[in-house]
């Protein structure tokens, strides 16, 4: 079994509104992929059905060889599949302490909290120093870090990441791009949407475009010549001096 | 105010403000977790009053009344999970589920109250007191042992409860999913689970008080319904979702009630409370202690 998650003919979408008409793809052990492609298009959608937030119409997802499809979010975390979603504003009147400590909630994460937190405190020296503030007083940053701690605290063996710089400032992008990039190191594979082509690029093996609810390209970076540049041009018009 | 009235209204504060801490942290939490308000925990006080007379019937005299009312409150916890499971969790999801909810509880309130007539009668009923005879604190105060149990465990269980939402990791799982759903389940914890046991524990709080009141006063098929609404004053006046703030208002809305009786008279006070809820709501609409209004998302 070389396959870490498999997702066929997804569908999916909220009351009567279809937002995904069928999305495959799949992630081999030991690779990262990327997802891009316009906003409204269902990105979230996607990531928010492989959780078990939203019940698919059709279609199936397999993780690690067991489907899915029809798992409970708990379940799902409880097998590592963990989603740090996009802004999430996680507990307003909890303490970072604690809602770190919810992090390791799942059964197989829970005698992990040590070792975990250790890990997440040398990875994000910052949310030390806030260890006893509440959620609501963090900074957009700090927030994000302490949405992506919360994500490790769970032992993910898949790692699903929504859009982590969103509306942050160019330094703080920076500042959170360099956990990312050790998270990475450290061996959990990576599903990643960023409007950052450069910083997804350097993370991801392949990247899938979702346009209109569908996978509509895949590129390899081995294989394809494509650099990011090209890219940028062919999907949204622009170079890559003015990303934004 | 002459000692010995000072004494009593102190007492008689001190029972009132136990009973609706107790009424209220089950109102705030359900309120809290779940988002919907439920009419029916009134009559839920009255159900573990009579449960626990109905029990002690059975085991008869010999036994001591803590017995009952343990017994009582783990029937009550089941009851508790029962009524989530029968009268919201179908409902989740729906746009409507507090109005769809509040047709629910308020059916569950006049399926109990007739439900107790039906089942026990409307002749008055009463629980025997926890411990028989009087504490005497020097010679300023005596009060009934009973009292004294309610104004001391009153507090013990709620320090419990306070200790429980905010150092076990199963308490924080129920505060989590009251803050933010969606973030809750992206943790793994269990949505549906956190609701069923929340409904549970505050079912049996409302039964403690209810077992409490029934050993000081008369118990009537609809002897809740004053109670639940001085405890909708309490949760209101001390901000909704802060279980802290509503036990603090617990203590205050109690004092306020028995200094009011003496001063006032029993005709009054309860419009009186009112007054007091709607200031207080004209200048802090998020209530007493609350530092944010709860957000339904």
């Amino acid at each position: 079994m070389t396959e870490l998650l498999r997702v066929e003919g997804l569908e999916a979408g909220y009351g009567s509104c279809k937002v995904l008409h069928g999305v495959s793809f799949d992630l081999s052990k030991g690779q990262n992929i990327g997802l891009f492609g316009p906003n409204g298009h269902g990105k979230t959608t996607l990531f928010e059905t492989i959780s078990g937030l939203i019940r698919p119409t059709a279609g199936k997802i397999v993780f690690d060889g067991v489907d899915i499809t029809r798992a409970s979010s708990a379940a799902i975390v409880e097998m590592g599949l963990v989603h740090v979603a996009q802004g999430n504003p996680l507990f307003a009147e909890m303490t970072v302490m604690e809602v770190l400590q919810l992090g390791a909630f799942s059964r197989h994460a829970r005698p992990l909290a040590k070792i975990n937190l250790d890990r997440v405190f040398s990875i994000f020296p910052r949310l030390t120093e806030r260890i006893r503030s509440k959620c609501r007083t963090l900074s957009g940053g700090e927030r994000q870090m302490l949405n992506l701690a919360t994500g490790l605290m769970a032992s993910p063996r898949l790692l699903v990441l929504d859009e982590p710089t969103l509306g942050l400032s160019p330094r703080l992008k920076e500042e959170l791009a360099h956990p990312i990039t050790e998270i990475d190191r450290s061996g959990v594979p990576l599903i990643v949407v960023e409007q950052d082509l450069g910083f997804l690029l350097s993370l991801v093996q392949q990247l899938f475009l979702l346009n209109h609810g569908e996978i509509t390209k895949r590129i390899s970076k081995d294989s394809d010549s494509l650099n990011h540049q090209e890219i940028m041009k062919e999907y949204f018009g622009v170079g890559d001096d003015d990303e934004s | 105010m002459s000692l010995d009235a000072f004494a009593s209204v102190l007492l008689s504060g001190l029972v009132l403000s136990s009973l609706y801490a107790l009424l209220a942290s089950g109102l705030s939490l359900v309120w809290t977790t779940l988002g919907i308000f439920n009419f029916a925990h009134g009559a839920l006080m009255a159900v573990g009053a009579y449960i626990t007379w109905q029990i002690a019937q059975g085991l008869g005299d010999t036994y001591w009344i803590g017995i009952p009312i343990v017994l009582m409150i783990a029937v009550m916890i089941l009851l508790g999970a029962l009524l989530e499971y029968i009268l919201i969790r179908p409902f989740y999801g729906d746009k409507n589920l507090i109005l769809v909810t509040v047709m629910t509880t308020l059916a569950a309130l006049t399926f109990f109250e007739n439900g107790i007539q039906a089942v026990w009668g409307p002749r008055l009923k009463q629980l025997p007191p926890v411990v028989e005879g009087n504490v005497s604190i020097g010679n300023l105060f005596t009060v009934s042992s009973h009292e004294a149990v309610v104004i001391v465990v009153s507090p013990l269980i709620l320090i419990g409860l306070y200790y429980f939402l905010n150092h076990s990791v199963t308490g924080k799982s129920i505060r989590a999913v009251g803050q933010n759903q969606k973030a809750a389940k992206l943790m793994g914890i269990h949505v549906g689970r956190s609701f069923i046991l929340t409904f549970g524990l505050a079912t049996a709080l409302a039964g403690i008080a209810g077992a409490f009141f029934g050993g000081l006063r008369l118990m009537n098929p609809t002897m809740g319904s004053e109670p639940l609404v001085k405890a909708l004053i309490v949760v209101i006046f001390g901000g909704l979702g802060n279980i802290g703030g509503t036990i603090a208002a617990a203590y205050m809305i109690g004092f306020l009630e028995a200094l009011l009786i003496y001063f006032v008279g029993l005709y009054w006070t309860p419009s009186i409370l009112f007054l007091v809820m709607i200031l207080v709501l004209f200048f802090r609409h998020e209530g007493l202690f609350s530092s944010s209004p709860r957000t339904t998302t």
